[in-house]
């Protein structure tokens, strides 16, 4: 292996950690933020997660252009695994309890009330099987699109409640009351980092996670 | 450049359509939901009791 590959997956491998650090520094404070281990940082958790986001990215650009075929690869892998064991991992406990989620529903005020339990019901399903086939299968570009539209239902979502002051919780990953309005912001700022890699994954080619480092097309 | 297969999301559209229906029956009666409808969005004011 040339040393620019090597010198390119070192770049890869920190982009890629400082993105998990960031989505998990924004979504899971209690956890595993860094911020929270200090007092003076306490209240930057959000700013510090903006700063992974915005440095993995930049660590993007030297791995491209040492070598462009193997970070396209690992980012596909990478941006398929995570974004699909997410979908995998939220859906879960919202197919364990559709009363529960459906009361997180309402709670948007954004719905026709007949829709709200259909809702509930139907897009944890969609979730889990998408997740699963962006992972499992060849269907990159299908499943991408409808796990963009979906984060775009979600966004629309978050907008209009932080919008209406609306003091909701996101209901993504686990059930809990009515939070303040900063945790729909927090939800919202996620779900505008997670859309990029989503969408670039639609423009990717159909084939497996294997057919990916084969280098096959279809 | 490749196009979507329509064909695979409306499969997908359908099977969760149909998993959706079978895992509302499966869960226990306490997490059912009704088909229609939904949640009250905010609870009425409370009465006091005599």
């Amino acid at each position: 292996m040339k040393p620019r590959s090597i010198l390119a997956i070192v770049f890869m491998v920190l982009s890629t950690h400082l993105l998990l650090l960031s989505i998990l520094e924004i979504s899971f404070p209690g956890t595993f933020s860094i911020s929270m281990r200090s007092e003076n940082l306490k209240h930057f958790r959000m700013h510090v997660g903006i700063a992974e986001v915005v440095l993995a990215i930049a660590l993007l650009i030297p791995a491209f252009r040492l070598d462009r075929t193997l970070s396209a690869r690992i980012l596909e892998s990478t941006s398929r695994v995570g974004i699909g064991g997410m979908f995998v991992f939220a859906s879960w406990f919202k197919i364990q309890n559709p009363q529960a989620f459906a009361l997180l529903v309402a709670q948007y005020q954004m719905l026709p009330q007949w829709s709200i339990n259909l809702f509930a019901l139907f897009t944890p399903q969609l979730e889990l099987w998408a997740g699963l086939a962006l992972v499992l299968t060849k269907w990159t570009r299908e499943m991408s699109i409808v796990l963009s539209a979906m984060f775009i239902a979600f966004i629309v979502a978050l907008a209009q409640a932080v919008w209406r002051d609306l003091g909701i919780t996101c209901g993504c990953f686990e059930m809990e009351g009515a939070l303040s309005k900063k945790d729909a912001w927090i939800s919202l700022v996620r779900d505008l980092i997670l859309i990029w890699p989503t969408l670039w994954l639609a423009t990717r080619p159909n084939r497996t996670l294997i057919g990916v480092w084969r280098g096959r097309e279809q | 450049m490749q196009t979507t297969n329509p064909r695979i999301l409306w499969l997908l559209l359908a099977g969760c359509a149909i998993l959706a229906i079978a895992n509302n029956l499966r869960v226990p009666s306490e997490c059912r939901v009704s088909w229609f409808g939904g949640q009250p969005v905010f609870p009425g004011p409370e009465v006091s009791q005599p």
